[in-house]
C-alpha cells in the first residue's frame, strides 16, 4: 500500500504511544493500574465507555453485516444499545456503590468467601478472552487488506503490539486512549456518512428505493430474513445483545472509574446519546457499502464482509480516507483489546493472587508483576484461538462473548442486588452453569458443526439448531442460581445475613458523605 | 498525582465512616428507606418491562409475521421504522430515568440527614 496509509500509521501510533507514557508515569500504585484512580468526569467516561463499546466488531462487524444482510444486521445491532438501559437502570450505581476494582469485589461485598471470588475471576477471564477473540479476527482480516500480509501474521503483530500498551499503561492509558479513539472513530464515521450521502443526494428515502436494486438479493435485501431464516436464531442472539453488555467486566469496571454513583449515571446518558447517533450512521454506510462497493468485492475481501467499512472509505475518499479509516479501525482494535487484557488480568493478580493466594496481603510490586505476567498469558491465549475463525463475522463473534456474560454474570449480579434469599452456593451454581450451557451450546451449534465438508469446524448435523445460544443459555444462567440457592440454602443457614448492608449501601451509596455534599 | 491524594483522602472517609458503624440493619428497617425501595421498584420495573419488551418484540414480529412488511414512506417499510424507533426509545426512556434519579437522590438525601451519617 501507499505511502500515505503508512505514514498514518506511524503517526498515529506515535500519538497512541505517546500517551501512554505519560499515562504510565502517573500509575503509580496497583490501585490506578486498575481503575484509573476513580477520577474520571462524566462525559470523559461516557466517551470511555462508548470507546470500550465501539470496537471493530460494532464499527467493522455491523457496517459488514448491514452491507451483506440488510435489514438482519438489526438484529446484532440495537441490542447493545438497549444493554446499556439495562445497566443504567438495574446494574451501574449498585455496582458503583459497592465495588472496589473488580466485579468480585462487588459479589464477595455479599457473599465473603474465596470461592465466590474465584469462581468470579475465572469468568471474568474467560469472557474476556471471548471478546477478544472478534477483535483479533478483525485486525488479521484489517492487516491482510492493507499490508497484503497474511491472516496469521497480521494477528500476531497486533497481539503483540497491543500487549506492549498494556504492559506500559494499564487502566489509565487505556481509558485516555478510548477517549481519543472514541471521538476520531464517531468523527470518522460521520465524515463517511457525510460524503456517502452526499452520493445519493442527501435522499433518505430514495437510498431504501436505490437498495431494492443495488444488491443481487433484490427487493429482499430491504425485507428481514435474508441471513436469520428462524426467528428463534435472530430473538436468541437480540437476547443475548440486550443482556450481554450489563455483565460484561470490561464495561462494568468503567462504573468504578468514576467519583460516585451520579457521575455514574450521567456517564451512560453520554454514551447512550454517542452510540445512538453512531447506529443511525452505520445503517447508512451499509447501504453505501452495498451499493457504491459491491456484494461482490465486499466478500471478496472478506467473506463475512469484515472489511466493507474499509473499502467504502477508500471508494468515496481514495487512498488517504481508506488510510485513515484503517489507522483509526487498528487504533480501536488495540485499544478495546488492551481494556480486555487489563479486565482479565486484574481478575487474576488482584483475585485469584492477591485475594486468594495471598490473602490480600501481596506487595504492589508482586501485583503489579503478576498483571503483567497474566496479560502476556491472556493474549497468548486468544491469540491462538483467533488463527482459526477468519471467516466468521466479528459483529457475530462479539454477540458469542456478550452471549457468555448474558448467562453467567448477569444472573448473579441481579440477584446478588436484589434477592434476599440468594446464597453463596446459588452464586457458584449460577455462574458455572452459565458459562458451561453457553460454551456447550456453542460447541454443538451449526457454527462448529455443518452437513457440507470444510464450511465448519467439524462435518456433521448440528445438535443444538441455533447459531447463537442466549435464549436457553441465559434462562438456564438463572435457574441455575435458583437450584443452588435452593440447595445450599440449608448449609448457609447459620450464615451472617448482610443483605440490609447489601441493599442499603448499593442504595444510597459507599461515600456517604459525598451524596450529602453533592 | 492530584487525583491520587483526592482519591486517597475519599478512602479516608469512607474508613472513617466505617469506623462509626453505621447501622445498616437499622437504616434497612426504617420506614423511610422502605418507601425509598417501593418509590424505586415502582419506576424501574414497569420500565425495565416495557424497554425489553419493546426490543424484543422485534425479531418475532420482524421473522414471525408480514405486519411489518407495510411501506410507510416510499419504499421505507414499518420494519425499518421499528428498528430505528427503538435507538429514540432508549434515548426518552434515559432521559426519564435521569429525571426519576434526581428525584430518588433527594429522598436519599433526607435519609442520611435524618440517620445523621
Amino acid at each position: 500500500m501507499g505511502w500515505d496509509i503508512i505514514l498514518l500509521f506511524v503517526l498515529m501510533s506515535i500519538g497512541v504511544l505517546f500517551i501512554t507514557y505519560y499515562a504510565s508515569k502517573k500509575t503509580k500504585t496497583a490501585g490506578s493500574f486498575y481503575t484509573a484512580g476513580g477520577g474520571l468526569t462524566a462525559r470523559q467516561n461516557g466517551l470511555a465507555l462508548a470507546g470500550d463499546f465501539m470496537s471493530a466488531s460494532t464499527f467493522l462487524g455491523l457496517i459488514g453485516a448491514f452491507s451483506l444482510t440488510g435489514y438482519d444486521g438489526f438484529f446484532l445491532m440495537y441490542g447493545a444499545l438497549v444493554s446499556f438501559l439495562v445497566i443504567l437502570f438495574l446494574v451501574a450505581e449498585p455496582l458503583r456503590n459497592l465495588g472496589k476494582y473488580t466485579l468480585g469485589d462487588m459479589i464477595t461485598a455479599r457473599f465473603r468467601f474465596k470461592q465466590v471470588r474465584g469462581v468470579t475471576a475465572f469468568n471474568t477471564i474467560i469472557i474476556s478472552v471471548f471478546y477478544m477473540l472478534g477483535q483479533l479476527v478483525a485486525a488479521g482480516a484489517l492487516f491482510k487488506l492493507l499490508l497484503g500480509i497474511p491472516y496469521n501474521t497480521s494477528v500476531l503483530i497486533v497481539g503483540i503490539a497491543m500487549l506492549a500498551f498494556v504492559l506500559f499503561g494499564g487502566m489509565t492509558a487505556t481509558s485516555w486512549v478510548q477517549i481519543i479513539k472514541a471521538i476520531l472513530l464517531v468523527g470518522g464515521t460521520f465524515i463517511m456518512f457525510v460524503m456517502v450521502m452526499w452520493k445519493f443526494n442527501f435522499n433518505f428515502i430514495g437510498i431504501f428505493t436505490d437498495m431494492k436494486t443495488a444488491t443481487p438479493f433484490g427487493i429482499d435485501f430491504l425485507n428481514p430474513g435474508l441471513k436469520y431464516k428462524n426467528g428463534w436464531d435472530a430473538a436468541s442472539v437480540t437476547l443475548g445483545l440486550i443482556l450481554g453488555t450489563a455483565g460484561l467486566p470490561h464495561v462494568l469496571v468503567r462504573f468504578l472509574t468514576v467519583p460516585n454513583a451520579q457521575v455514574a449515571r450521567k456517564s451512560v446518558v453520554w454514551l447512550m446519546w454517542i452510540m445512538g447517533l453512531f447506529h443511525i450512521m452505520v445503517i447508512f454506510l451499509g447501504f453505501g457499502a452495498a451499493k457504491l462497493v459491491g456484494t461482490s468485492n465486499i466478500i471478496e475481501a472478506n467473506p463475512a464482509g469484515n472489511m466493507a467499512a474499509p473499502l467504502l472509505a477508500k471508494f468515496i475518499g481514495g487512498d488517504f480516507m481508506f488510510a485513515f479509516i484503517s489507522a483509526v479501525s487498528f487504533a480501536t482494535i488495540l485499544a478495546v483489546v488492551a481494556g480486555i487484557v487489563v479486565t482479565g488480568a486484574t481478575a487474576f493478580s488482584h483475585d485469584i493472587y492477591n485475594e486468594i493466594l495471598k490473602d490480600g496481603k501481596a506487595t504492589e510490586k508482586q501485583q503489579m508483576f503478576m498483571v503483567r505476567l497474566a496479560s502476556i498469558f491472556i493474549t497468548v491465549i486468544a491469540i491462538a484461538l483467533s488463527l482459526f475463525l477468519q471467516n466468521f463475522n466479528v459483529a457475530f463473534l462479539s454477540s458469542i462473548a456478550l452471549t457468555l456474560a448474558a448467562s453467567s454474570n448477569l444472573p448473579v449480579i441481579l440477584l446478588t442486588i436484589f434477592w434476599r434469599k440468594f446464597n453463596k452456593t446459588g452464586a457458584i451454581f449460577g455462574m458455572l452453569i452459565g458459562l458451561i450451557s453457553t460454551i456447550g451450546l456453542v460447541m454443538l451449534s451449526p457454527n462448529v458443526w455443518n452437513l457440507e465438508p470444510g464450511v465448519a469446524l467439524f462435518t456433521g448435523n448440528p445438535i443444538f439448531p441455533l447459531a447463537s445460544p442466549g435464549i436457553v443459555s441465559i434462562p438456564l444462567g438463572f435457574l441455575g442460581c435458583y437450584i443452588g440457592t435452593f440447595i445450599g440454602a440449608r448449609k448457609t443457614k447459620n450464615v451472617e445475613d448482610n443483605f440490609p448492608e447489601i441493599i442499603v449501601k448499593s442504595t444510597i451509596g459507599n461515600d456517604v458523605k459525598g451524596v450529602v455534599n453533592h | 498525582m492530584e487525583l491520587v491524594k483526592e482519591q486517597s483522602s475519599v478512602k479516608k472517609d469512607i474508613e472513617q465512616q466505617d469506623n462509626k458503624q453505621i447501622d445498616y440493619d437499622k437504616i434497612f428497617a426504617s420506614e423511610d428507606f422502605k418507601q425509598l425501595l417501593l418509590y424505586k421498584k415502582k419506576f424501574i420495573i414497569p420500565y425495565t418491562i416495557f424497554y425489553l419488551v419493546y426490543s424484543l418484540a422485534l425479531p418475532f414480529l420482524a421473522l414471525f409475521t408480514n405486519i411489518l412488511n407495510v411501506q410507510v414512506i416510499g419504499d421505507i417499510t414499518l420494519a425499518w421504522v421499528y428498528g430505528i424507533s427503538i435507538i429514540f426509545m432508549s434515548f426518552a426512556v434515559c432521559s426519564v430515568y435521569v429525571k426519576k434519579s434526581a428525584e430518588l437522590d433527594e429522598k436519599v438525601k433526607q435519609i442520611l440527614v435524618k440517620e445523621g451519617l
